[in-house]
């Protein structure tokens, strides 16, 4: 079966929501987006009432071709990565639904909502148990890391 | 002594090209082909090396020779001597003017120009008016034929290089079966116009009817409906539709039937159709049957917009994919998200077995769960796809 690739036109659909309507806290980089639509920028800021209130995160989303079918890559990037037990210092975040409960309802602004949700859920800043082992042996995308996703308290 | 001999050759193949110097470097003269006479010079370079011999003639012989100039150097080169080459200048020659003539045959200008003069005659006779476009060559040319409620036809007649003794071959756009001329040697322009309009008379109660259903209903499918569209997709809302393929000779009759959405409420409107067929009454137009059979008032333009039936497909966010609109929906009446045929396939059979309700492919049909609700959705697998 010839499968056409709905990509290009989903993306537009949901840069243009998210500039025309954004949800408070979060923004798209216009410059990130605008030449091939596969790589973006996200600015996010921490909620108010969290231990990250008003401190400003970059997002960076990578589509690959058969998005939506599946997830983006997504990893913080900058100068300022979140402290946060699941937030590696290099970017990584471990967030299930980036891998095996990405689902095709889900998209760019629900994926930002949920980092900042995660990230509102915290109750001590500190970084994953085994940061220094992952940061200096997993690979250079997340999506190839085989992630154990142990607690959902935070 | 080499000159000599050559010369000798040369003069076996080519008896009227003669050497214009004693050493043989340039040959005037004619070479016949076919009984044509036909002036060359040949010059070569001082060493009377043939393989860079400059080959000149007069136009008639450039225009033979146009699109084989290619192969003359080719020849030049893997000939042994002069009198070769010549000789195989006259087999390409001959070819040539043979395969002209040939061509030349098939379309003499005489016929074409008393094709295009009786053409014009037809045209005359007929009406300029009811001439909708012809192309250059007079052999292709769409008439137009208005109806009574303003409606255009248009038929388009291919005249065959041998008109009138073959009959022309028509394009319409009626949604029946193509036009069946009757064509004898005299038959006119005029006589195929008859036709048309006599076949046109017999659709016109398809028309109306469609007509009905375009003007009173939502129609998702075909978005311009044409002339010759048998079948209609109308909006039922709730992202259900209907599909209706009418037969165009007998219209009243009981069309064919697709339901399309979610099976929660095409289910029930299925089982009503089907326990009230015996109501069918031919009398009255398809559209009054419809609503009566299925107990429903169509949502129409009057009462609510193209919109709220053009909702845009939950995976890939836009509402026509490659032609195609969205005909599943998720079977959760709280979530009845739609779904594009394709898309909702390929998630599907993407997704890891773990996540399956059922096996994957059980009886042709893939199992999975909505992306939005999580309840259980199925999708069979549609060969003409």
């Amino acid at each position: 079966m010839a499968t056409p690739w709905p990509m290009q036109k989903r993306l537009q659909n949901e840069l243009l929501h998210l500039q025309r309507d954004p949800p408070v806290g979060i923004s798209v980089n216009p410059n990130s987006a605008s030449s091939t639509l596969t790589l973006w920028s996200v600015n996010v800021v921490g909620a108010p009432g969290s231990l990250y209130a008003g401190e400003h995160f970059q997002l960076q989303f990578t589509f690959g071709k058969r998005y939506p079918f599946e997830s983006p890559e997504v990893i913080f990037i900058g100068g300022n990565i979140p402290v946060h037990p699941h937030v590696y210092s290099n970017g990584h975040i471990c967030l299930s639904i980036l891998t095996e409960d990405w689902s095709p309802a889900l998209s760019v602004q629900a994926v930002c909502l949920s980092i900042v949700s995660m990230l509102s859920s915290c109750t001590e800043k500190k970084r994953p148990p085994d940061n220094t082992f992952y940061v200096k042996t997993c690979s250079k995308s997340p999506k190839k890391t085989k992630w154990w996703y142990h607690d959902d308290k935070v | 002594m080499a000159t000599l001999e050559q010369s000798q050759a040369v003069y076996e193949v080519c008896p009227r090209l003669v050497p214009l110097n004693r050493q043989q470097t340039c040959w005037d003269g004619l070479i016949c082909v076919k009984g044509q006479d036909l002036h060359l010079r040949i010059e070569l370079p001082d060493d009377r090396d043939h393989r860079r011999a400059k080959l000149l003639g007069d136009w008639l012989l450039n225009q033979h020779l146009r699109s084989y100039r290619h192969l003359i150097g080719q020849r030049l080169q893997n000939t042994p001597d002069l009198a070769t080459f010549l000789s195989e200048l006259k087999n390409i020659l001959e070819h040539t003017m043979q395969h002209q003539s040939e061509a030349s045959k098939s379309q003499p200008s005489v016929t074409m120009a008393t094709q295009c003069s009786q053409v014009i005659g037809d045209i005359g006779r007929l009406g300029w008016e009811k001439l909708s476009s012809i192309d250059p060559s007079f052999s292709s040319l769409q008439l137009i034929s208005e109806g009574p409620n303003g409606s255009k036809h248009y038929i388009t007649v291919h005249l065959d290089p041998q008109h009138p003794v073959v009959a022309p071959t028509c394009t319409t756009d009626l949604p029946g079966e193509t036009l069946e001329l009757h064509w004898t040697h005299q038959s006119t322009l005029a006589d195929i116009y008859t036709q048309f309009e006599e076949s046109l008379g017999k659709y016109r109660e398809f028309w109306d009817t469609v007509a009905e259903i375009d003007e009173q209903t939502w129609v998702l499918e075909p978005e311009r409906p044409m002339p010759s569209d048998r079948s209609r997709r109308i909006a039922l809302g709730n992202n259900s539709s209907v599909q209706v393929t009418v037969d165009p000779l007998y219209p009243k009759m009981l069309p064919e039937f697709k339901f399309l959405g979610a099976d929660h409420v095409i289910n029930p409107m299925r089982d009503k159709l089907n326990a009230n067929l015996k109501d069918w009454d031919t009398g009255r137009s398809l559209l009054s049957n419809l609503k009566t059979l299925l107990d429903i008032q169509f949502p129409s333009p009057q009462s609510s917009s193209r919109e709220d039936f053009s909702e845009e497909c939950g995976i890939c966010y836009s509402y026509r994919l490659e032609g195609a609109i969205p005909d599943r929906a998720c079977d959760n009446p709280q979530c009845n998200k739609p779904y594009h045929y394709s898309c909702l396939y390929e998630w599907l059979s993407s997704l890891p077995s773990g996540h399956q309700t059922i096996s994957k492919y059980g009886f042709n049909t893939i199992f999975g769960n909505c992306p939005y609700c999580d309840v259980p959705i199925k999708i069979k697998r549609e060969n003409n796809r």
